[in-house]
């Protein structure tokens, strides 16, 4: 027997290694403990039993022990035991390998748990998580021999261990060091900031390697790390024969992706490959959806709560994270869990497909200014119904009971067992309304600590907001298109109830998104929202609260159309003077700081009204300030750099057939040497919308000088058209806008006015 | 995103388009009333889209119908109103006689 010694602290990272799991354990007092857990990781294959001999013979050429053996299993959808054979890989740095190799001689289909990360697998096995508190034993030989822990995922009120963080990053620039070839490197710790600046590269490394010993930091927090700095970091070092001490863990190397571009929601998005260390955190605020959303407190929640490594969870998208819930929570009730997913969609008659393939209800806004108007929403609504009414791919239409509990289409659903999707989300719905809770209590006691809670309860709105896009998403482990469908036809009667109930108390329906709706009634206070609000809790089954009431609220007209309102659009002021503002210019991020800065000025401005003819009194105040605005952009006085258009590039430079703007910008930059892939962003400067009087319609901002001017035409429509947003409904369309302004129009031809002829719908 | 059924809007403008030569065959300001009435499917999402009947066009011709009857409903109570302030009018004359 060897002695062995308890460590009171978290778990503070842990990946595969030559001794199974390599486990950093933390104390209070910072210091850090490298243990280890002999782990042997397994996967499933649902095979014949004659396989066996197979499937032995393929792996012999493996170095190191593989057991294939017989195994139950249950699998989810039929709820029944399968005969499968389990394959216990002795090496957990090598199990990719053993699948693959696999792969080559089975199909997918047949494959359980067999592309799930070892380091994952371990948590669900041991029910450890990220950052679990509590007491460790551990061995001489650093081996953990058993641990009891104090807290588990579920609390809200943990603690975080005390973490050293060192900053690196490229000198602050207004380019991203993807554009750049030299980079001036600084790091910051303890309130200090050091520049890197040597001709020698050794040096540089050398200086990073002292800080890195000096400072031994926790967590390293890059911008561009993943994709420039420690790559070139390291490609320096090897270069020049010297070690790189980025790792905490010196035999350990480091875990790296390649970059990729994808489809998610119509967009292409890319994302940097991964750069993550050993022994230390290493996150890149620039390639993290989380860290921008809900900063580290956000990262740390929601990497406890779906045992997800810190690293890997700040890299990874929100459908991972919920995934890797599901996957735990089926790991644990024994269920198999498919490698791809597998379940085909059924056969269904024309007519239910069209019932049944259809989104949430949308009713259009009614254009124009509004006074005293209430917002309402509908809280964690698609959440609730699948928690409510136990939607989960394997309970709707199963086998076993007789029901049509799903309005207009009439599937049934499950009486006999909880689903996963339900049972996985639940957690998540109780924590976030806890969370919100808090935060409420402590803000209104003047407690700093809500900050904390409100990121937390943000980074779990990121998971409920997408939990239902996976229920139907192709790729998603469990995910059928049938619970999808059923969610979206409660979620339609959920809406309508609330319609019928509204205008039963004699409000008008103003303008419903899904789950949100805006009503109003003359004279209507707030506790007469509050009370609408109550029967239509009661009666629907969902939390509705009331968002706020608005002075004013704009549902402004479309841009292809201007007598046509879009959803989804609107700004306005609430009593409690604050402003909303959605789909706007002001809120796009392809919209010049410029523009968005006078939008902003005016909205400024049209908060003191207190009503629609408060805003009419306002108008000649507004109209000057967009003067202002518009007279500095057009005597060539605005600064270059608010005048930056952003935007995503949807392919490769070379992809582009038509000379938009984006595509100047993109041959421009490649021309440069400068590579960027489909869903990267583009920033550059119009300075020739006609593309006659200048070689480019558009510079992008690396090869931007400052004597290159900006089209003043270009910038003015835009900056007009923002103007128009906020005042057509009182009669200042663009073309009026110009006479007002005294801008002439460009030489182009005039559009036709779009109220050439009285519309229908005016009253 | 893979969607089998197309949404609404993208129905209707599907069904705009196999107007386009009987919009071509028209006069400019008939063109105009046409597109006002396509319009008037386009404020009509929700019914619709609920609705989800077999051949859309039920729907956009019913959110036509719906649109003038509205206009007539409003333009009728508006010379209501107008009627009456007229007929007071006329009896402040007679009294003001």
């Amino acid at each position: 027997m060897t002695p062995t010694t308890t460590i009171t602290g978290w778990l503070f990272d842990l990946y595969p290694s030559q001794r199974g799991m390599t486990l950093w354990l933390m104390d209070r007092e910072g210091r850090k403990y490298c243990c280890h857990d002999p782990f042997t990781p397994s996967f499933f294959l649902h095979v014949p039993e004659t396989e066996k001999e197979r499937i032995a013979a393929i792996l012999r050429p493996f170095p190191f022990r593989i057991d294939v053996e017989r195994a139950l299993q249950r699998e989810i959808y039929s709820d029944e035991e399968w005969n499968v054979l389990r394959v216990t890989v002795h090496d957990t740095m090598h199990v990719k390998g053993v699948v693959r190799r696999l792969a080559k001689h089975f199909p997918y289909f047949v494959f359980f748990n067999s592309d799930i990360m070892p380091q994952q697998l371990y948590l669900y096995h041991t029910g450890l998580f990220p950052l679990a508190y509590g007491e460790y034993a551990v061995g001489a030989d650093g081996r953990i021999t058993g641990w009891h822990l104090q807290e588990s995922a579920d609390d809200m009120d943990y603690g975080i261990p005390p973490l050293t963080t060192m900053t690196l990053k490229n000198r602050p620039d207004i380019v991203s060091p993807k554009y750049r070839r030299t980079y001036q490197l600084e790091v910051a710790y303890d309130g200090h900031t050091y520049a890197l600046e040597n001709e020698r590269p050794a040096e540089i490394v050398a200086a990073l390697n002292r800080h890195l010993h000096r400072c031994d930091p926790d967590i390293i927090m890059t911008e561009y790390g993943d994709a420039v700095l420690l790559p070139m970091l390291t490609r320096l070092a090897a270069h020049e024969g010297l070690p790189l001490d980025l790792n905490r863990d010196p035999a350990a190397g480091y875990i790296t992706t390649n970059e990729s571009s994808y489809f998610a929601y119509g967009k292409i998005v890319h994302k940097d490959g991964a750069f993550e260390l050993a022994g230390r955190w290493h996150l890149d605020t620039e390639n993290s959806f989380m860290m921008g959303e809900a900063s580290l407190d956000g990262v740390l929640e929601i990497a406890r709560l779906t045992q997800l490594p810190v690293q890997h969870q700040s890299r990874s998208t929100i459908g991972s994270a919920l995934s890797s819930m599901q996957l735990s929570w089926a790991y644990r009730h024994g269920y198999l869990i498919p490698a791809k997913k597998r379940e085909p969609e059924e056969f269904k008659s024309a007519s239910t497909l069209l019932l049944a393939d259809r989104g949430g209800l949308i009713f259009q806004p009614v254009m124009g200014y509004h006074e005293h108007i209430a917002e309402m929403d509908f809280v964690s609504m698609y959440p609730t119904i699948m928690v409510e009414h136990n939607v989960s791919p394997e309970t709707v239409n199963c086998r076993c009971c007789r029901n049509t509990a799903v309005p207009e289409i009439g599937y049934t659903i499950c009486e006999r067992r909880e689903g996963i999707v339900p049972a996985t989300l639940r957690p998540v719905v109780r924590k976030r309304a806890g969370y919100k809770k808090l935060k409420k209590s402590l803000k209104k006691a003047g407690d700093q600590r809500w900050v904390v809670y409100d990121r937390r309860q943000n980074a779990l709105k990121w998971m409920l907001v997408t939990c239902f896009g996976y229920l139907g998403y192709k790729n998603a482990r469990f995910g059928r298109i049938e619970a999808h469908e059923s969610v979206n036809a409660f979620s339609r009667e959920a809406i309508l109830r609330a319609k019928e109930i509204a205008e039963a108390q004699g409000f008008s329906f103003l303008h419903a998104i899904v789950d949100c709706m805006w009503v109003t009634r003359k004279g209507a206070t707030e506790a007469d929202y509050e009370a609408l609000a109550a029967a239509v809790r009661n009666d629907v089954g969902i939390d509705i609260s009331l968002e706020g009431t608005y002075t004013w609220l704009l549902f402004p007209a479309s841009k292809m159309d201007p007598n046509i309102p879009t959803a989804n659009r609107y700004v306005g002021w609430y009593e409690s003077n604050e402003i909303k503002i959605r789909g706007i210019e002001i809120r796009r991020r392809d919209t010049p700081v410029f523009v968005k800065r006078m939008q902003g000025e005016m909205l400024k401005i049209m908060g003191e009204a207190r009503n629609v003819a408060g805003l009419q009194g306002l108008l000649p105040a507004v109209l000057a300030k967009a003067g202002e605005f518009v007279a500095e952009l057009r005597g060539g006085k605005a600064d270059p750099l608010e005048l930056v258009i952003r935007r995503h590039l949807t392919r490769e430079a070379e992809e582009y057939t038509t000379n938009t703007v984006n595509a100047t910008a993109a041959k421009a930059l490649e021309e440069a040497g400068i590579h960027l892939q489909p869903g990267e962003a583009v920033e550059y400067i119009i300075v020739d919308m006609s593309g006659k009087k200048k070689p480019m319609k558009a510079l992008p901002l690396p090869l931007y000088a400052f004597d290159e001017g900006y089209d003043i035409e270009a910038y003015t429509t835009m900056a007009l058209q923002a103007v128009a947003t906020l005042l057509s409904p009182f009669g200042y369309d663009v073309p009026r806008l110009r006479e007002v302004l005294g801008c002439s129009p460009p030489p182009r031809q005039r559009a036709r006015p779009a109220t050439a002829q009285g519309s229908l719908f005016d009253p | 995103m893979g969607r089998t059924v197309p949404t609404f809007t993208m129905v209707i403008q599907q069904e705009m388009e196999s107007w386009g030569k009987f919009r071509r065959g028209l006069r400019r300001e008939d063109q105009e009333a046409l597109d006002d009435l396509f319009r008037a499917a386009r404020l009509q999402l929700a019914g619709s889209a609920y609705a989800a009947r077999p051949i859309p066009f039920e729907s956009i011709a019913m959110c036509m119908l719906l649109a003038q009857h509205r206009m007539i409903l409003d333009l009728q109570q508006r010379l209501k109103k107008l009627e009456a302030t007229h007929d007071t009018d006329d009896n402040d004359h007679r009294v003001a006689v």
